[in-house]
């Protein structure tokens, strides 16, 4: 360890201020004309910008961040991020030049991090390689390019019917307690090792519930390639409402620098990023609240006119970058709370109509046992089609029919026996099907495992099992396959499609394993 | 008539006042503080805003507080808008004064802040820059600060050139405490 010298010490503060340059600045400066509720009226900034950093100047000399919103001819609205009560009529504010930005860099992965980048886990200051303005302009057409890699979330019913690509956006939207949270953190503990950062953005939620999210990151080892912006449901307005552009711009760093941290090119290939944006509903509640003490005018359910525009801003930040801009990409996955299933409320059907699909969760089939409970009716995936593996297509393709065919007859089930044969065998299939996309929490599947175990579904291998022995099938057919025949997961995985020799092979692994399953069954 | 036009007329009524009797510089300099003062102090801000009480006695609160303080024509005019309900744009005044006192004179006031007093030729050549740079003329309204260690500060047209010490040292301080490396982002 280096020796604590004077000249040492002098050397550290000299490169510090080295870049610090003494200058005489000009800035504008306005003073607070009524202050409450976290919003303060100004008077005196003519030149401030929309979204622009004021800093308020307390009575004791103390710092507060404000944020520029209503900008009206003698006056500027603008809401404090923090230090709400330190403020008073009179005190003066200035204008900082700077739009609203948070640090960014390969310094806050792992990290719990505030809306304004200051970290919230007690693990000491973050080395920022730059900053970001949390507004940023959405690439154009021209800088894109159409999603055609897959994102897989480890969840069967999803990577199989709803498939998801990066750079797409995909709504998870269901009541309270049908598993919405435990999507979206399935799918990022899926990435480990798949080169995709994440940043999970928890607002509106009580402290304890975020804690026990990076908790259970950590414990999957998934903290190492995450970012957790945290607006927790005691913090201030505002910090909610910027919560999901912070952890966007905080993503956004990754898809737009390489990783030497010089800015993506075709040569410098950009990261690809997953946004999980937990919840909008609440974002909205937040803009509302924010919306309304800045007296902007009320519309549909008090929210402001502008709320489909925040939401819309946000979500068209998520992109694939065409090659020349280093193909990086971002992929969204906002979430959305329905309250009784009503998905025609004003928020649902605005972000509904912004993303590229939607992942339905039903507390109903929560409580039938189907988890997760998404209705694979209703959820769909406008893009993620190209994303997908080609084995994955060729077995999901009767998958999705199957199931369709089951829920049109599910009604007749109760007839049992009365039926005839073809409709009988259709709801066989399905009961079957439903209870193998059945999955537990924090255990994805990689994607050939989930190929073999469709197939096995598909092709018929489990019409004559018992339907509540189909998960212990599975399970033991896939512990099979990894231990005795490993060559099939690894061919799916080269190939990537389902040739006529994996079927063949894969085939006759099932039957043999399942020679030995009805074995067991009858003992 | 819009309020805005109301405060127009009664800023222009107010500069009409203040130059008859030769009063523009009191008034300029007092300006603010009857707004500041309404607005700093919550109970008077309600006393003059409350509607259930007597403009007899809003125009006695305002005498009293401000009889001695300030000229007899802000007085007159800001007792006018207390009783017509418009307690809340003072401030508006105040803007809107300086605005028409400067079309009207066709001169800027620049307040300048220093440790210590301005000598003459300081003066000057002040008054010279600052004019150039407005490209109108320009009047000094000097205050002495010590807290400001040195340096100068000039506030002009709702700007603040900021070369104070304290400002400077305040610049380093925040160097020094926060790391804000490089690196593009």
């Amino acid at each position: 360890m280096a020796e604590i010298t004077a000249s040492r010490i002098g050397d550290v503060l000299r490169t510090q201020l080295e870049s610090y340059q003494a200058s005489v600045d000009v800035r504008e400066v306005g003073t607070v004309i009524q202050i409450g509720d976290g919003i303060a009226r100004v008077e005196g900034l003519r030149g401030a910008m929309a979204g622009e950093l004021l800093e308020f100047v307390a009575g004791d000399g103390e710092v507060v961040y404000g944020m520029a919103l209503n900008l009206d001819e003698n006056e500027v609205g603008a809401v404090l991020l923090g230090g709400t009560s330190l403020i008073k009529e009179n005190d003066s504010v200035r204008t900082t030049g700077r739009i609203v930005e948070v640090p960014s860099g390969a310094g806050m992965l792992g990290r719990v991090v505030d809306p304004l980048g200051q970290p919230i886990d007690g693990k000491g200051p973050i080395l920022a390689e730059g900053y970001r303005p949390v507004e940023f302009r959405a690439p154009g057409v021209i800088e894109r390019k159409g999603v055609h890699e897959p994102v897989q979330t480890g969840l069967m019913a999803i990577d199989a019917m709803i498939p998801i690509g990066r750079g797409q956006r995909e709504l998870i939207i269901g009541d309270r307690q049908t598993g919405k949270t435990a999507v979206a953190i399935d799918a990022i503990i899926n990435q480990k090792g798949k080169d995709l950062i994440c940043v999970y953005v928890a607002i509106g939620q009580k402290a304890s519930t975020v804690a026990g999210v990076v908790e259970t990151l950590e414990q999957y080892g998934a903290m190492d390639y995450t970012i957790v912006v945290a607006a927790n449901a005691s913090d201030p307005a505002p910090l909610q409402y910027l919560a999901p552009m912070a952890g966007c711009a905080m993503g956004e760093y990754f898809m737009y620098n390489g990783a030497n941290g010089e800015p993506a090119s075709a040569d410098n290939p950009g990261r690809h990023v997953l946004c999980v944006y937990d919840d909008l509903s609440k974002q909205a509640v937040a803009y509302r609240q924010m919306s309304l003490t800045l007296r902007r005018p009320p519309g549909r359910e008090a929210y402001p006119g502008d709320v489909f525009y925040l939401h819309s801003r946000l979500l068209e930040r998520a992109v694939k970058l065409s090659d020349e801009n280093g193909a990086g990409s971002l992929t969204a996955l906002p979430v959305i709370e329905t309250q009784a299933g009503d998905v025609s409320a004003y928020i649902p059907t605005n972000v509904i109509s912004i993303t590229d699909g939607q992942i339905f969760l039903q507390s109903d089939l929560f409580f039938q046992g189907v988890r997760p409970a998404i209705n694979v009716g209703i959820s769909v995936s406008r893009v993620g089609g190209d994303a997908q593996i080609k084995a994955m297509k060729q077995v999901a393709g009767s998958l999705r029919l199957d199931l369709a065919r089951y829920r049109e007859l599910a009604a007749f089930a109760q007839f049992g026996s009365d039926l005839d044969k073809a409709t009988q065998s259709t709801l066989n299939r399905g009961a079957r099907l439903v209870e193998l996309l059945k999955q537990g929490q924090y255990a994805p599947y990689p994607v050939e495992q989930q190929v073999m175990a469709i197939y096995a579904g598909t092709k018929g291998y489990i019409d004559d099992l018992p339907v509540d022995s189909v998960q212990r099938f599975r399970d033991g057919l896939l512990e099979f396959l990894e231990n005795a025949h490993p060559e099939v997961g690894r061919s799916i995985l080269s190939e990537l499609k389902l040739t006529d020799e994996i079927t063949e092979s894969l085939g006759k692994v099932i039957e043999e394993y399942k020679a030995g399953f009805d074995a067991e069954g009858q003992a | 008539m819009r309020t805005s036009e109301t405060i127009e007329t009664l800023a222009r009524v107010l500069f009409e006042l203040a130059t008859l009797s030769d009063a523009v510089d009191a008034v300029d300099a007092d300006r603010a503080s009857v707004a500041k003062t309404v607005r700093g102090h919550v109970d008077l801000h309600q006393a003059l805003t409350d509607t259930s009480l007597p403009a007899e006695k809003k125009r006695d609160i305002l005498r009293e507080i401000f009889g001695e303080a300030v000229a007899p024509e802000i007085l007159a005019i800001v007792t006018l808008m207390v009783e017509r309900r418009m307690a809340d744009h003072l401030g508006d005044l105040a803007r809107a004064f300086t605005e028409t006192a400067e079309a009207e004179r066709g001169i800027v006031v620049a307040e300048v802040t220093t440790a210590i007093a301005l000598d003459d030729a300081l003066r000057a050549k002040l008054v010279k820059q600052i004019s150039a740079a407005l490209g109108r003329p320009v009047t000094l309204r000097e205050r002495v600060d010590e807290t400001i260690l040195g340096g100068i500060r000039i506030n002009v047209a709702g700007r603040v050139l900021d070369g104070t010490i304290t400002s400077q040292l305040d610049g380093v301080r925040q160097a020094l405490t926060t790391t804000r490396q490089g690196g593009k982002a």
